[in-house]
């Protein structure tokens, strides 16, 4: 696309006068005017092809029609887009596409919502072309996408989508002429990213979704505007159901933060709501079994036994663990629930897995909990860091952002990841990286401090750094002065060179973005790892230049939310420390009590204190932590060891399979609220569907315990608990279509480059002392799937059908060294446990490591060592060491 | 006087019609004894037809659902896995206490399956027996329309033909050879 720049032009279309930026094409300025330009293969998100040849526009002074999605404007330009010239081309051209669309528009799901429907409509097209019709041979395509090719009008925006936007390049076109079909490679189904775009685009009825066949009309379909609840990004979704029933989700292009754009999870991923084993009944363990009851009784039980514990124990006997799932308004309620209900401060939520070391480090540095920058700068930066992110796989709409810097905004990407730069039937962003540091997922923090390193040693400091906080670049500059390069060649077994190229390229940039991932985010260096991200930023004067900034990546759709509504032990509301007094005073006033005093425990802490029997009582919602913990944290003994343990679930999961009440919550498609994704964007979720049997929203379930505890928290509508929330953080979520970042707190920055930064500057930077690993092991490393998030995912019927179980992924290396072939069965053995597993070979993973989908590891997580940041109380349980060998 | 001339007119008429009545064929019709002549295109009870082949017509494309302005239809369309690729309406229900007959499913319906015929009989005790489910509907012939079969113009392949072998078809598409 030609870059629109500030220059104005003014052009008529259809006698009006439209001015628009030189470059616009003729398809767009007429869109502006309300003129629409009937077209099949122009796309807003593509390049101009100009294949299908139906939106022939006639210009004056151009002696033939010219293409109006590939003519630019030019300052006087006169188009006529109703004429009966151009009418009779748009008629030909139509008769010629008729002349071989088969007449099965009965049959076909598109019918309803059909760009050459409604063109036949619109001109009353016939054909005069009485002679046969081409058909196509039809083959299995995929589990999820289902293609009749005969009804393709080779406009080629399916292929161009899966090249330009997605980067896969799982499709291609086959053949000449009219008798050009779309076809994937290779003589086995379909096998990518299925991130549904092909179906969406498809302006006809060649490409359709499998999962919602032949099931409905587009007419019978109510539709939501809602979140998806799979990942941080934040991508907005239309769930369109009939009835109860979920029957499918697109995205509009130009909708929220994701530009219509959605992956595998947010398209094929919402049956898991309308799962059969979904709860749908209250439960209550009678005589060692859980048994079904009514809420009144369920939800009096709970009341009962809390006032019990409470008389006996004290508040501070009580803990609360919640998931990074549930809106803002249940984060919030939960934490108001049990710091004023209860009285305890023992709060935790999965951002405490790896968010919280983000968090922290920027708090610490700039002063933030949110991002400094938004999206749309990361379109706009020059230098992109990405570390430890695995994008394609974590966020993959954020990917898509990164993708389009690189590949349509030239921008530089310097990647630190264990990617190995291959292509594969995913997007793998170590191909689109300039400067690619392969590293193992554990030596992340090596290549870090490597930049940094050439960074001070090719002086490329900012240059009053040095003069306003000389202690600091002393202190950095000493501290990596210890770091030889050999040794941290030897680390991560890359060149000097490499690091001094790609720091000059960091420094010498005018915007340059890092984002954190997952990756780096929960693994042992998660928190010195930001730290050093942040001191590369301040280093190059980068960390408050304007597009500039550091981001990491939530994992969880409302981590960052969960962080904001203080759902964590150590945050008050708004992200405050909860040590700070004029804060907990301003609070406590809001809410007309007093605020828990006790030192609150983090979730690791919590488990622990259970074990020992201090803590008596769990309030645990939408959390797994017998299944997602390691076995040396002995979450099962802790929580069975408990007086009262409450979970609220979807599921009845290994955690709710322990507890004493289970209460049945509802989905996120089921619910009002807000989520808060990544960038810090408070965006609406609305239900598409009731709730299921008789399950109810979060925080209708905390608002009737608070009533029955006598310290009654009574809302109408969780609109109601959002104006609360407003009432107490000023301008929180405006809802507006794009965030507004806040800046970098110049007096956190001072602090930090005063006296901030030593509290952890000698481990950070120390000398690397290396541990071999024996042959005959593998790093094993729990991975994220690009097809499920959480566990949630693992229940939805589509994803399922993409990826079913979890397969170990190893090199093509170690599959020779240890004799193993696609689907062989191996056994894991470490220190700690041992799994069997089936594995699949995948040349993206790097030789020597061993990725396992967290999504199914209840036996893996055994495999693991937990160690727990002194300092964030992030418990790290990422990678091991284990042997492989492969058995019958 | 003129009044009375007036009387004996109207009498004389009167009387004139009564006796050219009485010698008349009657047009009351004895039924049920009697059947009544319905012409072909009378908008009756609703059927589903089946096409040439004996396989049901209707492809559950939701039209006549659409169409219908009293909402009397609903369907679910679904996949025969016996006749593979066959779109078929899984249930197909019809509440013939709120139809009006006013013939706009037909209208809608693009493969001919959907038929109003020239029957009024459908009295009930119970209103629910008024709802026809397919079985009920489903008749054995092809109805007004004897020649037409959807899937034989359709381009998709069924149980019993391949892809290429309808009408107006080519053979499939080649796509390992160079030739248009």
């Amino acid at each position: 696309m030609t870059t629109p720049t500030a220059q104005m032009v003014r052009i008529m279309i259809d006698g009006m006068t439209v001015n628009v930026p030189k470059g616009t094409l003729v398809i767009e300025a007429a869109r502006r005017v309300g003129v629409m330009i009937p077209h099949f293969c122009y796309h807003p998100k593509l390049k101009p092809d100009a294949n299908c040849r139906m939106c022939l526009v006639e210009i004056e002074k151009v002696p033939k029609l010219q293409t109006a999605c590939s003519t630019p404007v030019d300052e006087g330009m006169n188009v006529r887009t109703a004429t009966t010239v151009v009418n009779d081309a748009h008629k030909s051209v139509l008769e010629f596409i008729l002349a071989n669309h088969p007449l099965d528009c009965p049959v076909c799901d598109q019918g309803g919502k059909c760009d050459l429907q409604d063109f036949s409509h619109q001109y009353t097209a016939t054909s005069r072309f009485t002679e046969t019709k081409r058909v196509f041979q039809k083959e299995y395509f995929s589990p999820l996408i289902e293609t009749q090719m005969n009804r393709c009008v080779q406009c080629l925006r399916c292929v161009r989508y899966c090249d330009e936007v997605m980067d896969v390049k799982a499709l291609a076109p086959v053949g000449r002429g009219t008798m050009t079909e779309i076809k994937h490679f290779g003589f086995h189904p379909l096998d990518c990213e299925f991130c549904g775009g092909c179906v969406q685009i498809c302006p006809v009825g060649a490409i359709t979704s499998r999962l919602s066949m032949y099931e409905y009309r587009p007419w019978m379909l109510k539709r939501a505007e809602t979140i998806c609840g799979y990942c941080g990004d934040g991508c907005q979704m239309t769930v369109q159901t009939k009835g109860q029933e979920l029957i499918e989700v697109n995205s509009a292009h130009g909708a929220g933060r994701n530009n219509g754009d959605l992956c595998a999870r947010g398209f094929f991923g919402f049956h898991a709501a309308s799962h059969p084993q979904r709860l749908t009944h209250p439960l209550i363990r009678r005589h060692g079994a859980l048994v079904q009851v009514t809420w009144e009784e369920a939800l009096e039980y709970v009341a009962d036994r809390v006032n019990e514990i409470k008389a006996a124990h004290g508040g501070p006997s009580f803990g609360g663990l919640i998931s990074g799932r549930c809106t803002n308004e249940e984060l919030y309620l939960f934490q108001k629930f049990l710091r004023m209900a209860i009285g305890t401060n023992h709060i935790d939520s999965s951002a405490r897995y790896g968010h919280v070391n983000g968090l922290q480090a920027m708090q610490l540095v700039q002063g933030t909990h949110r991002w400094t920058v938004t999206f749309e700068d990361i379109l706009d930066a020059d230098v992109l860091i990405l570390v430890g992110t695995n994008i394609t796989e974590t966020n993959p709409i954020t990917g898509l952002k990164v993708k389009e810097a690189v590949k349509k905004r030239q921008a530089t990407l310097i990647t630190i990841e264990s990617l190995e730069p291959v292509v594969d039937t995913m997007s793998n962003i170590a191909n689109l990286s300039h400067h690619h540091f392969r590293i193992p997922t554990s030596d992340t923090h090596h290549a870090i401090v490597g930049l940094v390193k050439a960074v001070l040693e090719q002086n490329l400091t900012q240059p009053d750094l040095a003069q306003r906080h000389p202690t600091y670049v002393n202190a950095m500059t000493s501290a990596l002065q210890q770091i030889s390069w050999q040794d941290l060649q030897a680390a991560t077994g890359i060149e000097p060179d490499a690091f001094v190229r790609a720091a000059k390229v960091a420094a010498g940039a005018r915007r340059v973005v890092i984002m954190a991932g997952q990756l780096l985010l929960r693994s042992e260096q998660g928190y010195s790892g930001c730290l050093t991200l942040l001191d590369l930023l301040l280093l190059t004067g980068k960390l408050d230049a304007p597009g500039c900034g550091f981001a990491p990546l939530a994992e969880e759709n409302n981590d960052q939310g969960a962080i904001e509504m203080g759902t964590v032990t150590e945050l008050l509301p708004g992200a405050q420390p909860i040590t700070n007094d004029t804060e907990r005073e301003r609070i406590a006033k809001q809410w007309k009590g007093e605020l828990p005093t006790d030192k609150g425990a983090s979730l690791i802490e919590m488990l622990e204190r259970a074990r020992v029997g201090s803590l008596k009582a769990m309030f645990i919602v939408g959390e797994n932590p017998v299944g997602s913990l390691p076995a040396v944290i002995h979450a099962e003994a802790s929580l069975r060891n408990l007086d009262l343990l409450v979970c609220q679930e979807l599921f009845l999961t290994e955690t709710a399979a322990l507890a004493h009440v289970v209460l049945p919550a509802a989905s996120s498609l089921e619910k009002h609220g807000t989520f808060t994704n990544t960038e810090g964007h408070v965006q609406a979720v609305r239900p598409a569907i009731e709730p299921v049997g008789d399950s109810r929203p979060d925080w209708e379930i905390f608002s009737a315990l608070s009533i029955l505890l006598n310290s009654p928290m009574e809302y109408a509508e969780s609109k109601e608990i959002l104006k609360e929330i407003r009432s107490l953080i000023p301008g929180y979520s405006s809802l507006g279509p794009t965030p507004l970042p806040p800046k970098v707190d110049h007096s956190a920055v001072d602090r930090y480059l005063t006296d901030g930064y030593q509290r952890d500057l000698a481990s950070r930077y120390h000398p690397i002392s290396r541990a071999s690993r024996p042959d005959g092991t593998v790093r094993l490393e729990l991975a994220q799937s690009l097809f499920h998030s959480g566990k949630l995912s693992t229940r939805s019927k589509g994803l399922l059908q993409v990826e079913g179980s979890g397969r170990l992924r190893i090199s093509p290396s170690d599959a020779a060294r240890f004799a193993l072939s696609d689907g062989d069965r191996v056994r894991l053995s470490s220190t700690s446990g041992e799994m069997t597993t089936e594995v699949k070979i995948m040349e993206r993973v790097p030789q020597g490591t061993a990725w396992f989908p967290s999504h199914f590891g209840q036996a893996a997580v055994q495999l693991f060592e937990c160690a727990i940041d002194p300092i964030t109380h992030v418990p790290s349980f990422r990678t091991a060491t284990v042997s492989m060998m492969k058995v019958a | 006087m003129m009044n009375t001339w007036i009387y004996a007119r109207n009498l004389v008429v009167g009387l004139w019609i009564v006796f050219k009545r009485t010698f008349t064929k009657p047009v009351t019709v004895q039924y049920p004894e009697e059947q009544p002549y319905l012409p072909p295109r009378w908008r009756g009870r609703i059927v589903l037809t089946r096409d040439p082949d004996g396989e049901e017509r209707c492809v559950a494309c939701y039209l006549c659902s659409a169409a219908c302005p009293v909402d009397c239809i609903s369907l679910q369309a679904a996949d025969n896995p016996e006749a593979h690729e066959r779109r078929y309406p899984e249930f197909f229900r019809i509440n013939f206490s709120r139809c009006i007959y006013c013939g706009m499913c037909e209208e809608a319906c693009p493969t001919n399956a959907i038929q109003l015929i020239p029957d009024f009989e459908q009295s009930e005790y119970a209103r629910r027996n008024l709802v026809y489910e397919k079985e009920d509907l489903l008749i054995s012939g092809t109805g007004k329309y004897h020649d037409y079969n959807f899937y034989r113009m359709a381009g998709v392949r069924t149980r019993d033909k391949d892809k290429g072998e309808g009408e107006h078809e080519l053979p499939p598409v080649d796509v390992k050879s160079l030739m248009p």
